[in-house]
């Protein structure tokens, strides 16, 4: 070949090379993007096209029941329909149309929905509990259409009753995002539900079961086409509690809505009974779904009906603290069984008049005396003997000031005041006249109903304070085997002190003391009332509101020699002490009859013989 | 130009070897057309397929067997047939899926204009660059006296006529494809104007000045794309940010990809092409649905093949006897390139998403019928190498 034809062929012969380096280069760049996405990143891809063709649903444990000390039921676990939404393949315009359908709010879901995948979870989160049959059957119909959508049956709390124990159950709902960060529910994924106060949470884990797992593989549809694996779930353990319900339903039946408390324990162990607090709410609300309105009404009622009154209300103790008062004299030695006071109806000091509740005047007092007619005047002149120093510290030894450490979450402290604690809160200095107004148990002084039970279940049974509980030691050792049972607390009190203070709170009972109401004729009551004012007498008497009225106290233990069970109840605004009184007289008549009922015959009668002779 | 009955090149002396390549490439298509489209509405797409695979090497055939010289003679007026045709679609047919692409025909086919238009152009305008090329002697020949090189830098008067003419034959259907609308078929056609021009008429400074124009037309081209050819750019950009729509295909083909991994999850086996979580896994997408299946070896074995199908057209090109048989050649590898590369930017993410399928593999006769008249036509310049 020559001449023309040899120089067509070099024709744009440099630009034809270049043509080619530059189609080598491209497909060199494309391979190497492969690489990239194959050689280098497999394994997290293989993991997403595993999470795309694994659709994992969670078997829920159901949560384990909650029984009082005869094995009836405060909490147990129903079967219902729930509706879970996975959030990796939930679409937003589905959101809207499911929302509606479900009577959800559309943007709540949302937010929810990134929430969950902040948390790094992106199947399925519960999206509706408790679905009604024509839910059901909108999901069922709409599968292919929804296909984040699943049900699920699964089981939900119920609470037995319209808020029976409600305070001390607490409630289990979903854990909020909060939760989820703290380390107590460490455990708990996104959409667990946990419980939020009370028993539900102080015993969270025991009652938690562990959920289970089904793997299906499904296709880009939604559409199940075969079962991977099963991993049953694990129910959560049962729970028994030392309430008695017959006592827990007589206290909250007592208190009948108002405001107040009513604790009862057995003060040789610190077994709670009765663990009361009014109002009540209804803990199956929190477990259906509350609607933000709902939730905003019940935090913002005045009555506040969240609140556990029992360990968490503070209030005056009033002459509920005189016997305490009564003990630090005797054992300060600064008083006997001798020592008198005359009652003239008040007592001038510094300019001011304190007066005795009683305005005609007890006339002479000794002790026992002044705690069965409560005088005022007998322990103003007390207090000032022994300040209030000596006072706070008697105080804090009988258990007041402090936490009670009850296996509930969020107690209140309560305050015992001193002269530092002015100082160092009011930064001002402590004056005498405090001091006579702590003595009968109102001012700064104040306590829960549940440390009153416990000071003076502790004094009754001769100074040895049981750490309140709302589980027995068996069953706590069945839950937490390496947990030593806390040694109670004792203060070694002379016997004869103890006896002048239980003389004085017979007398409040069964004698001519201000306690008649609580009195029983099967068993012996001792105890002590307490009204304790919220304002000042001028004052309430001049507005006559009845959020001034004085709160009404009594403290009562039986039997009186050999104290079982104390039983401290508090009505707020109560107006007087034998409202109180009959509160706690008929929970004692209550566990009487199951005392006498269910004790073993032999046992009985022994206890009767053994008791006659000191009776 | 013409050439005598007895000179016409029988089947013996077609290129085995590049009918070898396309074969290793379409069977390896119909493969996987079969294995993403099992169990599904689709299932009997492979064999279909087959069917489009044996018309195109009719097609191949028929586009060998006449002298391309007299095929580059008749191009004009397929051209105006195929212009009068795109006409008459936007004109007259309703959109389907919003767009005017498809012409009914008598018959009960409808013919996807713009592909016939396609061979039409490259035909045509190779034709004509032709005409503009550097005379041989003047290239290259060495020892040619400096008065003839100057005569060869200055322009012929000619020239810019068919520059404006090249231009007009290109933009008329580039324009009523863009119209119907279809951005990725008339981005498509590019090549088959961009190679001859840069091949024959421009000079380097003035392709460096082109690309540069270009670049800054880029924002202004921008402005004129519709919203959802904008969300495909920008979600090729960020698929992460709007995973459930716009990025989707992207993820999804990210990860068929990428769980592949060196060897592949083996044929039929590949959960993100089987359980469709994977869109379009026999067509545009089909690179992704094999790199799950056939894993990197697979595609490297496939780009490997790609890559020997465009060396062995380019070898075609420098052989050719004329300059209108190179620019054929080199406009069928520039659209060939093109095409692979848009498809397969696109799958692995480097690429928006245009909707281009990938040449000899992705399901669809329009485009394979194209692709294989096409490399006929290449065929038929490597068949017409020896001047006689």
């Amino acid at each position: 070949m020559t001449g023309p034809a040899e120089s067509a062929r070099g024709f744009a012969r440099g630009r034809i090379v270049l043509f080619q380096c530059i189609a080598a280069a491209l497909l060199a760049f494309l391979l190497l993007s492969f690489w990239e996405l194959q050689g280098l990143n497999s394994l997290g891809y293989a993991a997403q096209a595993e999470e795309n063709r694994v659709r994992s649903l969670p078997l829920l444990a159901p949560r384990g029941d909650v029984l009082d000390r005869r094995g009836r039921s405060l909490a147990s676990s129903r079967v219902a329909s729930s509706g879970l939404i996975n959030a990796a393949l939930a679409r937003p315009g589905n959101l809207e149309r499911i929302a509606a359908r479900l009577g959800l709010d559309a943007r709540h879901l949302e937010r929810r929905i990134r929430d969950a995948q902040r948390f790094g979870r992106f199947g399925y989160i519960p999206l509706k509990e408790r679905l009604s049959v024509a839910e059901i059957a909108f999901v069922e119909a709409n599968r292919t259409d929804f296909p984040e959508v699943a049900i699920l049956d699964e089981t939900a709390r119920r609470y037995s009753g319209s808020g029976v124990a409600a305070h001390l159950l607490g409630y289990v709902s979903e854990a909020s995002t909060a939760e989820l960060n703290s380390r107590e529910f460490l455990l708990s994924g996104f959409g667990a539900t946990i419980g939020k106060s009370g028993i539900e949470k102080r015993y969270n884990q025991w009652l938690t079961g562990r959920d289970g797992q089904l793997r299906r593989l499904v296709d880009s549809r939604g559409r199940s086409l075969e079962t991977l694996s099963v991993t049953k779930a694990v129910a959560g353990k049962r729970l028994k509690l030392t309430i008695d319900l017959d006592l827990q339903v007589v206290a909250e039946l007592g208190l009948n809505g108002r405001k107040g408390a009513v604790v009862a324990l057995d003060p040789r162990n610190g077994e709670i009974l009765a663990l009361a607090s009014s109002p009540v709410y209804d803990p199956n609300m929190f477990v259906e779904g509350m609607s933000t309105g709902e939730w905003q009404q019940v935090h913002a009622d005045p009555q506040e009906p969240l609140l556990n009154r029992a360990i968490q209300g503070t209030w005056a103790m009033g002459s509920v603290f005189k016997p305490i008062h009564a003990l630090a004299g005797l054992e300060a030695g600064v008083l006997d069984e001798s020592f008198t006071v005359s009652c003239a109806g008040g007592l001038a000091h510094g300019g001011s008049y304190f007066g005795c509740h009683n305005r005609d005047g007890h006339g002479p007092v000794n002790l026992v005396q002044a705690i069965a007619l409560s005088c005022d005047v007998f322990f103003y002149q007390l207090g000032q003997l022994l300040g209030i120093e000596t006072i706070a510290r008697y105080a804090r030894l009988a258990g007041l000031g402090a936490k009670t450490r009850v296996d509930l979450p969020d107690e209140v402290p309560g305050l015992v005041p001193s002269t530092r604690w002015k100082v160092q809160t009011l930064l001002q200095p402590w004056h005498s006249g405090e001091t006579i107004v702590v003595s009968i148990g109102q001012g700064a002084m104040s306590v829960t109903p549940i440390q009153a039970a416990h000071a003076i279940g502790g004094l009754a049974v001769g100074g040895t304070w049981h750490r309140p509980r709302l589980v027995s030691r068996e069953q706590m050792a069945q839950i937490d085997p390496s947990a030593r049972p806390a040694p109670p607390r004792r203060w070694d009190i002379d016997r004869e002190h103890l006896e002048l203070l239980r003389k004085g709170m017979w007398t409040v009972v069964n004698g001519a003391g201000t306690g008649r109401q609580a009195r029983l004729a099967d068993i012996e009551v001792c105890g002590k009332t307490g009204t304790s004012q919220r304002v000042s007498n001028e004052t309430r008497l001049r507005y006559n509101r009845p959020e001034f009225e004085d709160d009404a106290w009594f403290v009562g233990f039986a039997p009186c020699e050999a104290p079982e069970i104390v039983v401290a109840a508090l009505i707020e605004n109560g107006k007087h002490s034998y409202h109180a009184a009959a509160l706690v007289r008929d929970v004692l008549a209550v566990w009487t009859l199951h005392r006498n009922r269910s004790a073993p015959v032999d046992a009985d009668r022994s206890l009767a013989a053994a008791r006659k002779p000191l009776a | 130009m013409t050439q005598g009955a007895a000179n016409t090149p029988g089947l013996r002396n077609f290129d085995w070897v590049m009918i070898a390549l396309i074969l290793a490439i379409s069977l390896q298509g119909l493969l996987q057309v079969y294995s993403s489209t099992r169990d599904t509405e689709f299932q009997s797409a492979y064999s279909l397929h087959a069917v489009w695979l044996g018309l195109g090497l009719v097609a191949f055939w028929l586009l060998s067997a006449v002298d391309y010289h007299s095929l580059a003679d008749a191009s004009p007026v397929l051209w105006l047939v195929c212009v009068a045709a795109l006409a008459a679609i936007l004109l007259w047919t309703d959109p389907v899926n919003g767009s005017r692409r498809w012409l009914p025909t008598p018959f009960g086919v409808s013919i996807q204009v713009s592909e016939v238009t396609k061979l039409a152009l490259v035909l045509v305008i190779a034709k004509y660059c032709s005409r503009i090329a550097p005379r041989p002697a003047e290239h290259r020949v060495a020892g040619d006296s400096a008065g003839r090189r100057r005569s060869a830098r200055a322009a012929p008067p000619s020239s810019l006529r068919i520059l404006v003419m090249v231009a007009t034959v290109f933009v008329v259907p580039f324009v009523l494809v863009l119209n119907q609308p279809d951005l990725g078929t008339a981005l498509s056609m590019c090549p088959i104007l961009a190679l001859p021009l840069l091949l024959s008429a421009a000079r380097m400074k003035h392709i460096a000045v082109a690309a540069i124009v270009a670049l800054l037309l880029l924002p202004v081209g921008w402005s004129v794309l519709k919203p959802y050819q904008k969300s495909r750019i920008t979600s090729f950009l960020e698929p992460d940010k709007d995973p459930r729509s716009a990025g989707y295909q992207i993820i999804q083909s990210r990860i068929a990809i990428g769980s592949g991994g060196l060897w592949g999850q083996g044929v039929a086996q590949g959960s993100q092409t089987q359980l469709r979580f994977l869109p379009t896994p026999h067509t545009d997408f089909i690179l992704a649905s094999l790199a799950e299946e056939r894993g990197f070896i697979g595609v490297a074995i496939l780009l490997a093949l790609f890559y020997a199908l465009l060396a062995r057209i380019v070898q075609t090109a420098k052989l050719a006897q004329d300059p209108q048989g190179t620019l054929i050649a080199m406009s069928v590898a520039g659209l060939l390139l093109f095409h692979v590369v848009v498809n397969v930017g696109m799958v692995v993410n480097k690429l928006p998403v245009t909707g281009l399928p990938l040449p000899l593999m992705s399901y669809g006769g329009s485009s394979l019928l194209t692709v294989l008249a096409m490399l006929g036509l290449v065929n038929n310049v490597r068949l017409r190498r020896f001047v006689n």
